[in-house]
């Protein structure tokens, strides 16, 4: 089972932040309680009050960035079915081969 | 590439008598179709009745998303598919079905996370095809068939207001978002009494709530969470050129939709998962080949 704390890439856990921070209504960033990825691992996307077209912007800018920390653009397929904070980390870090993350 | 594939087929009433839809969600899951359909069967209190059919099969491609130098993103889309739309009402028949291509994209800039969500699409259209046209004179209708060409390109935005506070496990925010959306059209029709070109402007206003939220974990009707969702739109197509017989005309549509989606609170497979959604519209739309009329419809579906 995968852990938040299996996410070791510092790099690629500020993109996803800022790529959920960016989907979410909620100025996530600028409060204490919600400012890191593991602060907001906890929420599923519809408590972050993320739309359907949240969830567009989300993975748009998550498959945009991820390149360059080793990991692939997520199919739409795995994409739609990610509710929670934690699936789409999962889901992220899924697409990066053994061994490959920066 | 979006991979899902639905079919959604409903018996509609107008007043509401009963109602019955069928629904395959997501089946199969791994094809670059998208197919909504609807289906409607309406039987009217003076016994008269009519059949509506709308039908888009698409095929649907996309490029990968890549970054842009000033940090925004960027995905373009293309899609083709069929269309029929198609309404049996003897006062404001449609009959309009043809093929399409078009072809967009999503521009998401790097704005201030704190300031709301805001995405910038674009798209272009062209569909070829047959349509119903009134060409009867006023107070004496007479519909015939004739093949149209249109062109549409335009511009929206969406923008979800930002919330304030932070988020909880067990929220009930109202949710509201926009879409406002701006453009040009060309639609032609061949033949007849119909013959020639209208050009013109389009814009439209779409403004949704989620009063409850987006968490169906928070409101709960036995075994079921639901999420109602009320929608207002606006829109107005306005001809700027007329050619041929054709003389320019303005377009209007009106509507306020209320729509409870519901989903099983636990994961379990099988059984039926309910929706409603009642929507009342009145006006025209060109580009849909819809006649000027005011109707209110009823959808009770279940999803399995």
């Amino acid at each position: 089972m995968f852990q938040l704390g299996d996410a070791k890439n510092a790099g690629l856990n500020a993109l996803l932040f800022y790529s959920i921070d960016k989907a979410s209504p909620y100025a996530l960033a600028q409060h204490e309680a919600t400012n890191s990825l593991e602060k907001v691992a906890e929420f599923s996307l519809v408590q972050l009050a993320i739309t359907e077209q949240g969830k567009a912007v989300m993975w748009l800018w998550i498959n945009a960035h991820s390149t360059p920390f080793g990991a692939k653009p997520v199919s739409p397929s795995v994409a739609g079915k990610a509710e929670s904070v934690v699936d789409v980390v999962q889901a992220v870090y899924a697409t990066i081969p053994a061994g490959g993350s920066k | 590439m979006r991979t899902s594939f639905s079919c959604f087929i409903a018996f509609v009433s107008v007043p509401c008598f009963g109602a019955i839809n069928l629904a395959a969600e997501e089946a199969p899951a791994e094809l670059p179709w998208d197919q909504p359909a609807t289906i409607s069967y309406t039987r009217n209190g003076d016994g008269t009745s009519s059949a509506k059919i709308d039908a888009v099969l698409t095929y649907k491609t996309s490029q990968p998303e890549r970054a842009l130098p000033a940090r925004g993103a960027y995905k373009s889309k293309y899609s083709a598919g069929l269309f029929l739309h198609r309404d049996t009402t003897a006062s404001a028949p449609t009959n309009d079905r043809g093929g399409y291509f078009r072809f967009g994209g999503t521009y998401v800039p790097d704005f201030d996370n704190s300031q709301g969500v805001v995405t910038f699409d674009w798209a272009g259209k062209m569909s070829i095809g047959t349509t119903l046209v009134d060409a009867g004179s006023a107070g004496d209708p007479k519909y015939v068939d004739r093949t149209k060409d249109r062109q549409v390109v335009f511009g929206s935005v969406y923008y979800q207001p930002p919330l304030p506070g932070t988020p909880t496990t067990n929220p009930r925010p109202m949710v509201m978002y926009f879409v406002t959306k701006a453009g040009m059209y060309s639609d032609h029709s061949s033949g007849g009494t119909t013959q020639g070109r209208v050009t013109g402007h389009l814009a439209e206003v779409t403004a949704s709530v989620a009063p409850l939220g987006l968490d169906p974990e928070q409101n709960k009707l036995g075994r079921f969470g639901f999420v109602p969702t009320i929608t207002l739109a606006a829109q107005v197509q306005k001809d700027r050129t007329a050619t041929g017989v054709r003389s320019a005309n303005t377009y209007k549509l009106y509507s306020a939709s209320l729509g409870i989606s519901f989903s099983k609170l636990e994961k379990e497979s099988g059984g039926l998962v309910p929706s409603i959604n009642l929507t009342r519209s009145v006006g025209a739309d060109l580009l849909t080949g819809r006649a000027r009329q005011s109707k209110t419809e009823l959808t009770l579906g279940f999803t399995f």
